[in-house]
């Protein structure tokens, strides 16, 4: 067991609010120094620890790069997008909402600043104050600092499989964070009142999670309704009851707040209609939790311990929690990606009954002796702080003035020299490419080169996307497609679409510009300008034709 | 109060404090990688076996290797340069001397004399440094650009030239020391050929070992050296031969060098030696090796290659053979029948083809030399001396 975890637990008698009891012996004192408890001392290793562990996550090419470069757009164009500005006008889809502006320009902002170092330097910001919102939201709820600490710690392990994603979501998740300590305080305190609202403004700015919000919101009126109905036996009684009433007013006004956006109240018709999009069953992250995965593990492990936790726990279970591990629950099992929302609720649920079970546990055996805040322990909270800062990279970074190269902050798969060559021939034009390379390269060409296809799938319509998997599985009519979508410059991943390699490689209107172990780039001619070469391929002759039809007519 | 508030701002103040510090002290990196040495490595051919090929028959052999006249195409010049070195001189305006050939290389001057003054120049500076204009096959000037990655660096290596030599390009005067620099900071792990690029650092760099590419990436030998063992052969320039040549040079140079561990030696010999082995096994009866080599079984007997075809593989593997250390070396008898069968087909190959295939034959003809450890415009010399 380390020092942590020790820490842990010695705090976990520690009543919640109450004041140290103070024992003098001090180790080293220091006048000029504040003293802290091992509370703080707890809180302040976890919250290292946390920045130490996300500092090492790579920049992974979900959406990062799509939404910089929607950022990048609404800085330059002074307005929000009508279609999506990455992929060519004639393609683009239909109009949508951008749902997370904010979180782009933010990002584009962090970027312009940074360099590529600024964003991983966002992802341990907004990673670190989801802990801290975390801690807060439970602590918020009169437990220790102990259980404090170990709730913060399961909801980072929970979120492991979707922590390491830099995307708008963080923001959202942070939001989400805040909102659950803004319940918790709204039972004791009006000011939640104020400014819960106030981080849904910013959430409907940043994100269309904040509807996740809404549905947290949802449950916690409900769930305290019910709870006045149980304990007064009457609904008229429920209805004026000031903790319900505080309740729905303040989901009122956060509903109305979510408004304070670009597009006002049709967000929230935008944002209902999102998941629905027919392409996005294909994308892994929004596909049913596995019980043999990683993501399906921690969920169901979190679901046995509940059960254990809830049959065992001698506090009144309130209905508000129900329905918050029922509801959030449910839209894990649906897709992982949700699983972000029940790493959050999970252990704010759950901390109260742990703290419970343990107390009664613990009572049994007697209480153990309160320590005294020491200055020894803030220098260690001190060094602990310093040695995450200048372990982890992008702080390292960041106090060192030494910002890290990009092909250090990418993750692997991440076409890094492809970019780099892109950028020397100075490209410009329709490309076809792997939707998620797409972004990339249109954020390192600044737009030049356009994707047909990108990451923002929701924004595609299923006869593009269709064609879009026509062509990177190397179907018989790939190069029919292309040319209807008057392709100029392809890109192939040697990995994924062995098959369109082969073809590409043997197609006489191809001419490789490019090639490394990972990709390919090859230019594509015109019917017009093909002759007969040395190296265009082997010379497959013939163009087929066949299969046009799968072709879209949206040109 | 105030002095309460000073209190509370101190953990902050002495956090900043050290971070402070901490950046002081911290060592900025520095851009310029460190190379040691101005002179490349020499790797001298290990053995002499006139059984492999005899003094008349491989001045017959080299006699047909005379560097071609006509359009200079830089592919060929750089074999020819390779093979016959920079101080042969044929004696005739019409063959390119040695020194004409290294010019065409160093010298933009020299180069425009040969291939036109509108040829577009063969190194140019670009935004990550001194490149040399590749070989693309819609390009009108291909015949000028360089075809593989680093192979002009490369052969300047092989022919002992300095880091300090300057390279004269249009935009300017550089140096080859500026040339290996620049390659060393574009080359990454992804990198499509790495064949030239490794003999290059293994000849120049050593004993540097590591370094850190424009990317930011931290690049080893030892990263090199896996890549090399890491990819099928068969994915590889003419048949994958030139990864084997890399890693004999780069076991070569270390020999001198020391800087390789003793695992990542091991890894090369073993290599080296299982090679050897499906070469034994995949020769045919005649002594040469095809595309198939891989297999590890020798080629039926009606199969269809091309001449030129069983040339360049048998030549490119008799190549590295001469250089590689006695513990991964086949028995002499496979080296033996190879080189008479290479002897016989550099003597037999019509004008035509080998004219079209001068880079395989060169390499055909510096494997002989080098079994005989003489250098070829030496050996050449001799032979036109004695008739």
């Amino acid at each position: 067991m380390n020092a942590y975890d020790t820490a842990l637990l010695d705090v976990l008698d520690q009543p919640a609010m109450a004041p140290h009891a103070v024992v003098p012996r001090p180790i080293v004192e220091l006048s000029w120094l504040p003293a802290i408890g091992r509370g703080p001392l707890a809180v302040t290793v976890t919250l290292a620890a946390v920045l130490l562990a996300t500092s090492f996550y790579r920049l992974n090419h979900t959406d990062l790069w799509t939404h910089l470069n929607f950022g990048r757009w609404i800085v330059e164009n002074g307005q929000l997008p009508v279609v999506d500005p990455v992929r060519p006008p004639a393609v683009a889809g239909t109009a949508y909402a951008t749902t997370a502006w904010l979180s782009q320009v933010l990002a584009y902002f962090c970027h312009s600043v940074a360099g590529a170092e600024g964003l991983p330097l966002a992802h341990v910001s907004l990673v670190v104050a989801t802990s801290a919102l975390v801690m807060w939201a439970v602590r918020a709820q009169g437990l220790a600092v102990g259980w404090v600490v170990a709730a913060a710690a399961a909801s980072y392990i929970l979120a492991l499989p979707v922590v390491g994603t830099i995307r708008p979501q963080l923001i959202g998740v942070v939001c989400f964070a805040a909102v659950l300590a803004g319940l918790a305080q709204s039972t004791t305190r009006r000011i939640a009142s104020l400014w819960v609202p106030l981080v849904f403004v910013l959430w409907a700015n940043a994100h269309g999670s904040f509807a996740v919000g809404l549905l947290l919101l949802a449950c916690w009126c409900v769930g305290t309704s019910v709870d006045a109905w149980r304990a007064s036996g009457s609904w008229r009684a429920a209805l004026t009851d000031p903790q319900a009433r505080r309740a729905w007013s303040l989901a009122i006004a956060s509903t109305i707040a979510t408004c304070v956006n670009p597009y006002g109240p049709r967000l929230l018709v935008e944002v209902a209609g999102f998941s629905g999009h027919a392409t996005l069953a294909d994308i892994s992250e929004w596909q049913p939790l596995v019980i043999g995965s990683l993501s399906g593990g921690l969920f169901f492990g979190s679901l046995a311990i509940t059960a254990v936790l809830l049959r065992l726990s001698p506090r009144p279970i309130r209905f508000h929690e129900v329905l918050c591990l029922v509801a959030f629950g449910l839209l894990a099992l649906t897709a992982i990606r949700m699983l972000a929302w029940w790493a959050l609720v999970w252990p704010w649920v759950v901390a109260p009954h742990c703290a419970a079970v343990w107390r009664r546990q613990v009572s049994a055996a007697g209480l153990r002796e309160a320590s005294a805040p020491t200055t020894t322990r803030t220098l260690a909270s001190i060094a602990f702080v310093f040695v995450a800062l200048v372990w982890a990279p992008p702080t390292h970074a960041l106090v060192t003035g030494t910002w890290r190269q990009e092909a250090e902050l990418v993750s692997g798969d991440t076409p890094v020299f492809l970019a780099d060559e892109v950028q020397w021939r100075q490209l410009a034009g329709r490309l076809f490419a792997p939707m998620d390379w797409g972004d990339y390269l249109a954020w390192h060409t600044r737009g030049a080169l356009r994707p047909v296809v990108n990451n923002s799938v929701h924004l595609i319509t299923p006869p593009v996307w269709r064609d879009y998997r026509t062509v990177t599985e190397g179907r018989s009519a790939w190069r029919a497609v292309l040319d209807h979508y008057r392709i100029q410059y392809l890109v192939v991943s040697r990995e994924r679409s062995p098959e369109l390699l082969s073809a590409v490689l043997a197609d006489q209107r191809s001419r490789i510009l490019y090639q490394d172990q990972k990709a390919v780039l090859a230019e594509l001619l015109p019917v017009e300008n093909v002759v007969n070469e040395p190296g265009h391929g082997a010379g497959m002759g013939r163009i087929q034709e066949t299969g046009a039809k799968s072709a879209n007519s949206e040109i | 109060m105030k002095t309460r508030f000073l209190r509370r701002l101190m953990p902050l103040a002495l956090l900043l404090t050290a971070c402070g510090l901490y950046r002081a002290a911290a060592a900025r990196p520095d851009a310029s990688i460190a190379v040691e040495r101005q002179e490349p490595w020499t790797i001298s051919p290990r053995y002499d076996d006139p059984r492999v090929a005899t003094d008349e028959q491989l001045h017959q052999v080299l006699q047909r290797l005379m560097p071609p006249a006509g359009a200079p195409n830089t592919n060929t010049l750089v074999h020819a340069l390779r093979l016959w070195g920079p101080a042969a001189d044929f004696g005739s305006d019409a063959i390119a001397s040695g020194a004409r050939m290294r010019e065409y290389y160093l010298d933009d001057h020299q180069f425009q004399k040969l291939a036109g003054a509108d040829a577009p120049p063969l190194w140019s500076i670009e935004r990550d440094g001194v490149r040399a204009r590749p070989w693309e096959a819609w390009d009108k000037d291909r015949d000028t650009g360089s075809v593989h990655t680093d192979d002009l660096l490369a052969t300047l290596a092989e022919i002992g030239t300095p880091l300090n030599q300057r390279v004269i390009t249009r935009s300017g005067p550089t140096t080859v020391g500026t040339l290996l620099q620049d390659t060393m900071r574009r080359f990454h792990r992804e990198q499509h050929e790495y064949e030239w690029s490794a003999i290059s650092y293994a000849r120049y760099l050593f004993p540097t070992t590591e370094w850190r590419n424009r990317w930011g990436q931290k690049i080893t030998v030892a990263d090199v050296v896996d890549e090399l063992l890491a990819q099928p052969y068969s994915n590889g320039v003419c048949g994958g031969t030139h990864r084997l040549e890399a890693l004999v040079v780069l076991y070569r140079a270390d020999e001198q060098a020391r800087v390789l561990s003793r695992h990542e030696r091991k890894k090369i010999v073993a290599r080296l030696a299982e090679v050897s082995r499906l070469l034994v096994a995949a020769q045919h009866a005649d002594g040469y090796w095809t595309r198939r080599w891989l297999s590890g079984r020798p080629p039926a007997t009606n199969a269809k290659t091309d001449l030129y075809e069983r040339i360049l593989l048998t030549g490119h593997h008799l190549e590295w053979l001469a250089l590689a250390p006695p513990e991964v070396q086949p028995p002499r008898e496979t080296i033996v029948r190879a080189g008479q069968w290479l002897v016989r087909a550099m003597l037999e190959i019509d004008p035509q083809t080998l004219a079209s295939h001068y880079g395989p034959c060169s390499h055909a003809g510096r494997a002989l030399c080098l079994w005989r450890s003489q250098e070829p415009y030496i050996a050449w010399k001799a032979g036109r001396n004695e008739s």
